[in-house]
C-alpha cells in the first residue's frame, strides 16, 4: 500500500513510453530542439521531485506535463527570448517555422492557455481532463479553449475547422 | 493563404524525431543519485550505516507509553523556523497541483520528529487530519491520515539507472526501509524475511493530530543475499493480528487480497459463464477501509487496489476488460454513478456503479465502442471517454 505519491517506477514508465511526445511537445513551446530537451528533462525531474503531492486521483501524465510547461517557461526565460503581450497573458515564441508564416504568426497570437491546450491535446493526445490537470482550469473551459485555438489557427490558414 | 490543415501544421512546428532519452540524468536532477548506494552514490551508503549505528534518537519525548514505546507529544516537539528549507518545501508542495492532488498541508505547523544518524525527521499535519513527511528532502503525505502502512524501499544498486539494481531471482535486493505505520490500527511493525527471521524495528510513535509511528531500518548483509531478502513489512495489531502488509513481489496472487477480512467478504454480483461463475466480491479491511476482488474457477483477480478509509469512492475511473469463459466482462474502480457504453450505431446502454466498482458482461456492441462515466444528473463526465479496445486484458 502506498499512498504517498506515486512510485518512481510509475514516473519511469511514462518517461520511457512518452518521453518523444513530451519532447515534440516541448518543442513547440520553446522553439529550440536543445531547450526542449532540456525542458523534458527537467519537468519530468521537477515531477519527480514533487511526487508526493500525486496521490493518484488524476494523471501522472499531466502532472509531468504541468512541470515541463513550468520548465519550458523558465528556460524560455532564462534565455532571455523576446515576449509579448496578447490579451493580457504573457506569450512566449512558439514556433520554429519560417519568419512571417501565417501559422507562426497565428500561433504567436494566441493566448499561451489556448495555445498550450492545443499543444497538450495534439502532441500528447490528453483528453480535456488530462488538459484541465495540466493548465489548472476546469474540464468545462477545455473544449471552448481548443475551440477557439483552433478556429484562430484555421481562420489564419483559411481552413475550416474540424 | 494556402490550404494545409492546422494538424500539418503543428506537424511542421514540431515534427515527430527519435529520442532516446537518459533517465539516469533526469534522476540526477530530481536529485535522487543520493539514494542509489553505488560508488558515485557512497555518501548515502556512509548515511545508512550511521543510521544502524546511531540509532534512533526521539526529540521531546513525553512521559507517556504505550505498546513499551514512549509516545512523543506533538505539540511540544521543536517547530521548524518559518524559513527553514522544510517549511518553504511544504508550502509549495500544492502549488499547480491538479485538482485533487493538493495534500492540504499546514506548514507552519512543521515539527521535529525524530533523527535517524544525522538526518531529521520532520512531520506537518494537513487540513484533513493526515500529515507530510520530510527526511533529508525525500517525503511523502497521506493527506486525510487513514493509510495503515507506507514503506519507502532502499535498493542497492551498482549505479544510478534502474537497470542496475540488485536482485536475485527478480527480488530486489533492500538495503534500508523507512516509513510509517497508523498507530491508529498498528501497534507494532515486523520485517520479515526469505528464511523466516524477523525483526520489530524501533518505530517512533508519534501523538495527535498525527498519530502514527515513524521508522527507518538499515538490513543487516545477512538479509542482502540469496534465500535471505525481506518477503514483507506487516503492521501489527495490539493482538498480533496483521493489520496489512507490504512487499515488493509483483506476482499475481491467486488469493483474495491479503488486506480483506475474507470471512466478512460478501457477493456484490455474479456473472455467468460457459466455465462457471465470475463473482464479484468485497471485504472490509482492519483500517475501516475496502477491497473488492473478482473470482473465478477458484482464483482470485484483483478489481480495484485496497483503498484505505476516506480514500474510497473518490473521482476515479479505472476499469478492465477480461475474458472469463469466452464472455467479455468490464470491472473496476468507478468513483461516478454509472458508465455509459455508447456505441458505433448510435446506441447506448448505462450500468450503474455500486459501492465506487462497476462490473457487467460486455455486449458484441459495447465491444466495438467506447465507455464513460456519467455524473448523479446522468451527464456525461468530459474527457472520461475511453475505447473498449484500450481496455481488453489477457485473462
Amino acid at each position: 500500500m502506498n499512498t504517498s505519491g506515486a512510485p518512481l517506477e510509475a514516473f519511469e514508465a511514462v518517461y520511457r513510453s512518452r518521453a518523444a511526445d513530451f519532447l515534440r511537445f516541448a518543442l513547440a513551446r520553446t522553439s529550440d530542439p536543445e531547450r526542449a530537451r532540456d525542458a523534458v528533462q527537467e519537468g519530468f525531474a521537477r515531477a519527480i521531485r514533487k511526487r508526493t503531492g500525486f496521490r493518484g486521483e488524476g494523471s501522472i501524465e499531466a502532472w509531468v506535463a504541468r512541470c515541463v510547461i513550468n520548465a519550458a517557461h523558465d528556460l524560455n526565460q532564462a534565455a532571455s527570448l523576446p515576449a509579448s503581450e496578447v490579451d493580457g497573458v504573457r506569450a512566449e515564441p512558439a514556433s520554429n517555422l519560417e519568419e512571417g508564416s501565417p501559422i507562426r504568426e497565428a500561433l504567436q497570437r494566441l493566448p499561451q492557455r489556448q495555445r498550450d491546450a492545443l499543444f497538450l491535446r495534439y502532441y500528447l493526445d490528453f483528453d480535456y481532463r488530462a488538459i484541465a490537470e495540466a493548465l489548472g482550469v476546469e474540464v468545462g473551459t477545455v473544449s471552448a479553449t481548443l475551440h477557439a485555438a483552433r478556429q484562430s489557427l484555421a481562420n489564419a490558414l483559411q481552413e475550416v475547422p474540424r | 493563404m494556402n490550404a494545409r490543415s492546422v494538424s500539418d501544421a503543428l506537424d511542421r512546428l514540431a515534427p515527430p524525431q527519435p529520442f532516446a532519452g537518459d533517465w539516469a540524468d533526469v534522476l540526477t536532477r530530481a536529485g535522487l543519485d543520493a539514494v542509489a548506494p553505488s560508488p558515485p552514490a557512497w555518501r548515502n551508503r556512509r548515511w545508512v550505516l550511521a543510521a544502524a549505528i546511531v540509532g534512533v534518537i526521539v526529540v521531546a519525548v513525553t512521559a507517556a507509553f504505550t505498546f513499551g514505546l514512549p509516545i512523543l507529544d506533538f505539540g511540544k516537539a521543536q517547530k521548524a523556523p518559518p524559513e527553514s528549507r522544510v517549511v518553504k518545501n511544504f508550502a509549495v508542495l500544492d502549488q499547480g497541483a491538479p485538482p485533487g492532488m493538493a495534500t492540504d498541508v499546514i506548514p507552519n505547523e512543521t515539527r521535529k520528529v525524530a533523527t535517524f544518524g544525522n538526518a531529521t525527521l520532520w512531520v506537518a499535519p494537513t487540513k484533513q487530519g493526515g500529515f507530510c513527511t520530510d527526511l533529508g528532502g525525500e517525503g511523502g503525505c497521506d493527506r486525510l491520515g487513514t493509510a495503515p502502512l507506507n514503506v519507502s524501499w532502499a535498493i542497492e544498486r551498482s549505479g544510478l539507472s534502474p537497470e542496475s539494481e540488485r536482485s536475485f531471482s527478480g527480488v530486489p535486493v533492500v538495503d534500508q526501509v523507512s516509513g510509517y505505520v497508523n498507530a491508529r490500527w498498528a501497534s507494532a511493525l515486523e520485517i520479515r524475511f526469505q528464511d523466516g527471521d524477523a525483526i520489530r524495528p524501533q518505530v517512533v510513535w508519534v501523538s495527535k493530530p498525527i498519530e502514527a509511528g515513524f521508522f527507518l531500518q538499515s538490513i543487516p548483509a545477512a538479509h542482502r543475499r540469496a534465500g535471505h531478502l525481506i518477503s514483507e513489512i506487516v503492521a501489527l495489531d495490539a493482538n498480533g493480528t496483521v493489520v496489512t502488509s507490504d512487499s515488493l513481489g509483483r506476482n499475481r496472487s491467486a488469493s483474495p487480497p491479503a488486506d480483506a477480512i475474507v470471512d466478512q467478504a460478501k457477493q456484490l454480483a455474479a456473472i455467468e459463464t460457459a466455465s462457471g461463475q465470475v463473482v464479484l466480491r468485497t471485504a472490509p479491511t482492519r483500517y475501516e477501509g475496502r477491497c473488492a476482488w473478482l473470482e473465478f474457477a477458484g482464483e482470485a483477480i484483483p478489481a480495484t487496489p485496497c483503498l484505505s478509509k476516506g480514500y474510497v469512492n473518490q473521482a476515479a475511473l479505472a476499469l478492465a476488460v477480461h475474458t472469463f469463459g469466452g464472455r467479455s466482462i468490464l470491472f473496476g474502480e468507478c468513483g461516478y454513478n454509472a458508465v455509459e457504453f455508447v456505441h458505433e450505431d448510435g446506441g447506448s446502454r448505462t450500468v450503474g456503479c455500486s459501492d465506487g466498482i462497476v462490473f457487467t458482461q460486455l455486449t458484441p456492441a459495447d465491444e466495438t465502442g467506447q465507455v464513460r462515466a456519467l455524473d448523479h444528473e446522468g451527464r456525461p463526465l468530459p474527457g472520461s471517454t475511453i475505447p473498449i479496445k484500450r481496455l481488453s486484458q489477457s485473462p
